[in-house]
């Protein structure tokens, strides 16, 4: 079974829980998928476990009685025996970030650029890419996206109350992260050479990156 | 670890192979073959952890399919593998000389009968 057939039927599965056990089980979902665990067999297990507590919950149970009640000491167990994810594929996961967003900023480049040029603006100031903003990009977005994942994973199994203390906190952080990646990107600006790229080169990096998503990044 | 769990975890895993020896089995329908039997120390779900470890240890093997029948849902059924044989045969020679030797203990207190 793939890997996307294999999510549409743990949503299927996920719409016949009743409102506890769905809790219970998408904490259980968050934690193994964002643990660094092969992605077919994190997958399969969530699929396995999420049918026996289907079959459980018909009998009256509750995922507590059949998990546990210390779901996250009981993930770690599961997450340490599933193979960890290969070489490759967390390359993968940690090239797409930055891949996607440069892809995407040269896009925003290309329509800025042929708006300027037919409305007879300053193309030369608008077709400059400092390279210091594409470094702040690619790092910038690997470290806030990386943050979100991690935080996600520890919030989960939090109580409600719990989970929105450490929301509060983690985004001060964030801002102060974002702040620093910044006045970090200024500094940086002072130091490396600025270049001149025309709208339509612009828009040929943006096609050979959006190729480039979909050939090397599509399973994610 | 404590050695009574250490224990447990291993006459499960000998129990488990047992019950795949002459038919592929699911997760919940292990769980409950455990549970008839009298296993109820085993909480369901801790079987997962352990079904994980025995495929890494190449004891057995889980295909991932939809129930005969078509329209079931995908269930993982698991079967032995010539490893998994060979350990559940060492399990069973172990279990039996075990057995009888704690079975002579509590019976007889550790002393042999003397004519």
């Amino acid at each position: 079974m793939k890997i996307k057939q294999m999510i549409k039927e743990n949503n299927r599965l996920q719409d016949a829980m009743t409102p506890g056990n769905l809790s219970y089980y998408q904490d259980m979902v968050v934690y193994i998928r964002s643990s660094s665990v092969n992605e077919a067999k994190g997958e399969e297990l969530l699929l396995e476990i999420g049918q026996h507590l289907l079959d459980a919950q018909a009998k009256g149970k509750t995922a507590e009685e059949v998990f546990g009640s210390d779901p996250e000491a009981y993930c770690k167990d599961l997450v340490e025996q599933l193979p960890p994810m290969k070489g490759l594929n967390k390359l993968q996961l940690h090239v797409m970030i930055p891949w996607i967003s440069l892809t995407w900023f040269f896009f925003v480049q290309a329509i800025v650029g042929f708006i300027v040029t037919w409305t007879g603006g300053p193309v030369e100031r608008m077709t400059q890419v400092r390279v210091s903003t594409l470094i702040l990009l690619a790092g910038g977005s690997y470290i806030l996206i990386q943050l979100i994942m991690k935080w996600m994973k520890n919030g989960t199994f939090q109580p409600e109350e719990e989970r929105r203390k450490i929301n509060i906190r983690h985004m001060g952080i964030y801002v102060v992260i974002a702040v620093v990646i910044l006045v970090g990107g200024v500094w940086l600006g002072r130091l490396l050479p600025v270049l001149h790229i025309q709208p339509w080169v612009s828009l040929v990096i943006f096609v050979i990156g959006l190729l480039g998503t979909k050939l090397f990044f599509s399973s994610k | 670890m404590t050695t009574q769990s250490q224990m447990l975890k291993g006459i499960l895993e000998g129990c488990i192979l047992a019950l795949m020896k002459h038919r592929e089995v699911y997760g919940y329908e292990l769980s409950t073959l455990l549970e008839n039997s009298g296993l109820t120390f085993v909480s369901e779900g801790s079987i997962y952890p352990l079904l994980l470890r025995m495929q890494k240890e190449a004891l057995i093997e889980g295909t991932l399919r939809s129930e005969p029948g078509a329209g079931g849902p995908p269930r993982k059924y698991y079967r032995l593998t010539g490893k998994g044989q060979e350990t559940l045969q060492q399990f069973k020679l172990h279990w039996g000389t075990l057995k009888e030797s704690v079975d002579f203990i509590l019976t007889s207190g550790g002393k042999k009968h003397e004519d």
